[in-house]
């Protein structure tokens, strides 16, 4: 295993050189590294690697870390299992 | 075998018979301590492949440990991707390493 | 910047996209200008459907299947792990005798003209969706209705369009759209880069009539919010994708539910579809709610209820994320495709509301073939943009008794 071949995004299995792949393709924000590579939809969606991603873009593109924008974020804050609307009156 | 017996602090930990209760990891009954997390039961007994993921098929047990990465996932009691590292076992519980997604239980068939 | 391009399409949603790729594959030089990224829009914030059993006898039913046709054209020369297509068939759960009658009628329409499609009983529902709860009594079942990941399919499109020549530029929305007196376009860029070209296409989905009146025309096009909920890749829990026949009957006897409120007016249907990675999308809403994307605590709590009543196993399954698109829909519930007879040059294809990734192939490949001046089925002038225009002006001369 060479170094870009480790992973960056756990969830998904995505690793270092699928980024800069990506990068090099021209999607240069983490909204659309991640349509490309499906890096930050697994599981924890993107809470480990999102700023890892944003750091690589920066590096390998010059674009200034703070003008990147994070990806965007939705509900839920954290993965619930569906039964937390059980109690809640039906609709 | 990764289980603290001894603490300068905490004192000695002693398996008196009260404190445990039994799971079931791939069939196989393991004594584990009462309210510990199937993670740290797991440990305890060595055990530090709870997956293999879905894509490349690799091995995968605790990373973060605290409910975050998802790292630890396995299948209890047949429902698949449960947190390990935050869950406490149960008397009888059923733990299966998770193999991808990993499948239904009967339970739930 | 000067730059001239045959074509210029005007929105890098899938409709944008497979437009640039037809066109391309016929010798097109096309530039592609999107205000956002990539799969920004609608298509990247919706299900994944080519569902044809929902689908009235008609035009749009029978660009499904010529649709789908393109698809697995597509499938054969790109390759299934570029496309990630799938063909899982769909079922409509019904709940109960009424349900039961108006699906029987619906489902006999649909045979008539050819559709794989039948009622099967409770029985045979379990066997393929042993979750579902066991107040469902019978169900629908093709075996035809199929889908694709929206993502790779606008991936596939755009990594040929530009082998073929063709350009696109993200994060750039058109500023203006004029007519030189040469008679090309000069289209006008926020970034204030200028583009030439003969043709102009406008894809923008929901934003279609915000285009269309920079040439002065106007298209019939509103957002309606769809909100979805994804949830954690699981094991398989049924043969087929799933939808509720309780929505179907509300769009085809509206006059059976006038009074009922029990959606609280979000449009609330049941659509339950497995993605190849193994995530379930659970629909969904149509809201009239502007341009706000928001997803609602209201609409996201509706969604769940519905599925875990439906599915009970869904409590003890994690939901990841919820997303919020804006499906564009057209006044009379046709999408809009062809040229503005006013303005030469200047062509629409938008308003697919919730079809857009079904029909995308389907609406690129007739764009095509009307831009390059090919004879086309005269049906398609039922989808022309001008239909809008003359009713407008029939009305107007009955109003003035002309």
């Amino acid at each position: 295993m060479t170094d870009r071949e480790i992973f960056i995004c756990r969830c998904e299995e995505v690793t270092l050189s699928e980024i800069e792949q990506a990068i090099d393709e021209g999607f240069v924000t983490v909204n659309d590294v991640k349509r490309r590579t499906r890096a930050g939809m697994g599981l924890c969606q993107g809470r480990t690697c999102g700023k890892r991603i944003a750091q690589i873009i920066s590096k390998k593109t010059g674009i200034p870390l703070e003008t990147l924008l994070s990806g965007t974020t939705r509900s839920p804050v954290r993965t619930e299992k569906m039964e937390i609307f059980k109690g809640e009156q039906d609709v | 075998m990764y289980r603290i017996k001894h603490h300068p602090i905490l004192g000695d930990l002693d398996d008196k018979k009260e404190d445990l209760v039994t799971i079931y990891v791939d069939g196989t009954p393991l004594p584990v301590r009462k309210g510990e997390m199937i993670a740290a039961a797991l440990m305890a007994h060595g055990i530090r492949v709870f997956r293999k993921t879905i894509k490349h098929k690799n091995p995968r047990g605790i990373f973060c440990g605290i409910g975050r990465c998802t790292d630890c996932v396995m299948t209890v009691n047949g429902i698949p991707n449960v947190r390990t590292c935050v869950t406490p076992v149960e008397d009888g519980m059923r733990v299966e390493t998770q193999e991808g997604s990993g499948k239904w239980g009967d339970s739930h068939g | 910047m000067t730059e001239y391009f045959d074509v210029t399409i005007v929105g890098g949603g899938i409709i944008g996209l497979s437009s640039a790729y037809y066109l391309s594959k016929r010798g097109k030089k096309v530039l592609i200008l999107e205000a956002g990224g990539f799969g920004h829009g609608s298509s990247g914030s919706c299900d994944d459907m080519i569902l044809l059993q929902s689908k009235k006898p008609g035009i749009n039913l029978k660009l499904a299947f010529e649709s789908l046709n393109l698809y697995q054209q597509l499938l054969k020369d790109w390759g299934q792990e570029e496309l990630e297509f799938l063909n899982l068939g769909g079922m409509i759960l019904i709940q109960n005798q009424q349900e039961l009658s108006i699906m029987e009628d619906f489902v006999r329409q649909q045979q008539q003209i050819g559709l794989d499609v039948s009622i099967i009983d409770k029985k045979e529902m379990k066997k393929k969706q042993p979750y579902v709860s066991d107040r469902y009594i019978a169900s629908t079942y093709s075996k035809i209705d199929s889908q694709v990941n929206p993502f790779s399919v606008m991936r596939g499109f755009l990594s040929r369009i530009k082998k073929m020549g063709g350009e696109i530029r993200f994060y750039t929305p058109v500023k203006s759209i004029e007519k030189q007196n040469s008679g090309t376009w000069h289209i006008k860029t926020e970034k204030d880069e200028d583009y030439y070209s003969d043709v102009v296409v406008n894809a923008a989905g929901a934003w279609a009539g915000k285009v269309a009146s920079m040439v002065g025309q106007q298209v019939h096009i509103t957002p309606k919010k769809g909100q979805l909920v994804i949830t954690e890749k699981i094991p398989s829990l049924g043969e087929t994708n799933l939808w509720s026949a309780s929505y179907m009957v509300t769009k085809l006897r509206p006059d059976l539910v006038k009074n009922d409120l029990s959606d609280m007016g979000i449009g609330l249907g049941f659509s339950f579809t497995r993605t190849t990675d193994g995530n379930y999308l659970i629909g969904s809403t149509r809201e009239k709610a502007g341009f706000d994307k928001r997803n609602t605590y209201e609409a996201i709590k509706a969604i769940i209820k519905q599925a875990t009543g439906i599915l009970p196993i869904l409590n003890e399954v994690h939901f990841i994320r919820t997303i919020a698109g804006f499906r564009p829909a057209s006044e009379d519930g046709k999408f809009i495709l062809g040229e503005h007879e006013s303005v030469p040059g200047f062509f629409t294809a938008a308003g697919h509301e919730g079809d857009g990734i079904a029909l995308a192939p389907i609406t690129g490949k007739i764009l095509s073939e009307i831009v390059l001046g090919d004879s086309v089925d005269s049906e398609y002038m039922q989808l022309s943009p001008g239909r809008f225009i003359f009713g407008t002006e029939k009305k107007e001369k009955v109003l003035k008794g002309v």
